[in-house]
């Protein structure tokens, strides 16, 4: 049977390329950003998939159970890409929120958010 | 064209990471973390006192990163605030103009203080289960957003949320700064007792950072999502004289 | 367990790509928030919590109100990737806006 981390590789992979080809041919500024947050989500579960062990449960420890502590530090899931996705995705939306309001200001200035009728820079 | 050449790119960019990883992609799932995670998991309850190793890592080992993710956070907002709402001048309009009927109106005042009651427990418990200053930070930041919804007028005093971030801010790096003053000598260190697994006052210093976390990062939010929508004190102010003129 | 997760997986693929490569934009944004919700569902079945509540506050939540409200300015909740506006009912006019060419040589 196929492993759970090979099928999120394998996903993580595809929504990357997915968004990277959003990035370079859409037109509109608007879906742009769209598919530069689709390749976030890309990166996100790759970093977490990383750290997956078979039948892995969640880095938490309880106090109330019968398993001791060592017993439930053996079958944790590693919590280190945890912790830089959280980063990652909080950061992630402090880029989308800048790349939005400079198109509304792309906006309130040129009356149009499609690349094709941005000629400023071509000469 | 565009799309041909785009194609072409995705192509190869995919056969390149195919190949590397083709080995590794019908692996199967590793039965042990790796040494540094082991580390991690292991080391949480002597160091830190958290029952949360995501917690530990965040705010204990790796808190320094947390430091810049919240001025990351700041900058963002700052730059949201500065390029929508407050200094656009014209063409600023107020994107929720009405009220939204009935049901929005009433359901969002009902359901506002049940969303900060979880906000604050999400971010009160950030040592003890999921969650922390971040989700609950945002959760707090929802509530504002769903009477902001409703079309009202003026719903944000801008000026003082930016007053409460300053102080928390100013409160996590003080934190740190304690850590300083005592006789680890090192920023962010864990000085405060660590208690007993499991009880709210645990973990020394990781609940106080995590309210200053959460704490900043709701009143940032609120300050981003409001200047986008134009309803602020300042832009309404700014609106006005640009009539009167 | 690996059904679910190739389930989810399918899903994630398919609404991802229509978030890219679907006409309007209004449409696109849903299911942008959409993908987020599944991708949170993925983190909880990676045995991730923290990760997964986070992604839902802020990706499912915070990041499609910031597009709606950035599309409401803009004025493009229907417009399509052809540059026609369903809305305002116009069609982009290529090269009419823009700077000056050159540099401008004189004062």
């Amino acid at each position: 049977m196929i492993s759970v981390s090979a099928v999120l590789y394998s996903t993580s992979l595809i929504l990357i390329l997915l968004g990277l080809y959003g990035v370079l041919t859409r037109k509109n500024l608007v879906r742009v950003v769209i598919s530069l947050d689709v390749m976030d989500l890309g990166v996100n579960i790759f970093l977490v998939t990383i750290g997956y062990i078979r039948d892995g449960r969640a880095p938490i420890y309880l106090a109330d159970v019968p398993a001791s502590l060592a017993d439930q530090a053996s079958r944790m899931v590693d919590p280190l890409p945890q912790a830089l996705v959280l980063t990652a995705i909080v950061i992630g939306f402090g880029v989308t929120a800048v790349a939005l309001t400079l198109i509304m200001r792309l906006y309130e200035r040129k009356g149009t958010v499609m690349v094709s009728d941005l000629r400023g820079l071509k000469w | 064209m565009r799309k041909v050449i785009g194609v072409l790119l995705i192509a190869s960019f995919a056969f390149f990471v195919f190949s590397l990883v083709m080995r590794d992609l019908w692996a199967e799932d590793p039965a042990a973390v790796r040494t540094l995670g082991q580390a991690a998991v292991e080391q949480t309850i002597p160091q830190s006192g958290a029952a949360n190793t995501v917690t530990a890592i965040v705010v204990q080992f790796r808190g320094l990163d947390t430091l810049g993710e919240v001025t990351v956070l700041f900058l963002s907002a700052l730059g949201v605030a500065l390029l929508s709402g407050e200094f656009s001048g014209r063409g600023l309009k107020e994107v929720f103009r009405d009220d939204g009927g009935f049901i929005l109106y009433h359901g969002a005042r009902l359901v506002l203080p049940i969303i900060i009651l979880v906000g604050v427990y999400i971010v009160a418990h950030g040592h003890l289960s999921p969650g922390g200053g971040f989700p609950g930070g945002v959760l707090v930041a929802t509530a504002v957003y769903a009477v902001l919804m409703t079309g009202v007028k003026n719903a944000l005093s801008t000026r003082l949320m930016a007053v409460i971030e300053g102080f928390a801010g100013l409160a996590f790096v003080g934190l740190g700064l304690l850590g300083l003053l005592s006789d680890r000598f090192s920023f962010l260190a864990n000085v405060l007792p660590k208690g007993s697994l499991g009880m709210l006052f645990s973990a020394g210093i990781i609940p106080l950072i995590y309210a200053a976390v959460g704490t900043k990062v709701a009143a940032e939010l609120s300050t981003l999502v409001t200047s986008l929508t134009g309803s602020d004190y300042a832009s309404a102010e700014k609106a006005a004289q640009g009539g009167k003129r | 367990m690996v059904a679910m997760v190739i389930v989810v997986s399918v899903l994630l693929i398919g609404l991802a790509a229509g978030a890219v490569f679907v006409r309007s934009l209004g449409s696109a944004v849903i299911l942008l928030g959409t993908v987020s919700l599944l991708v949170s569902a993925t983190f909880l079945l990676l045995a991730a919590p923290d990760v997964a509540i986070t992604e839902a506050a802020i990706g499912s939540a915070l990041t499609t109100l910031v597009y709606v409200l950035v599309l409401k300015r803009t004025n493009s909740v229907d417009s399509l990737e052809d540059g026609s506006n369903l809305q305002t009912g116009k069609h982009s006019e290529p090269a009419s806006n823009g700077g000056s060419p050159t540099g401008g040589s004189h004062a």
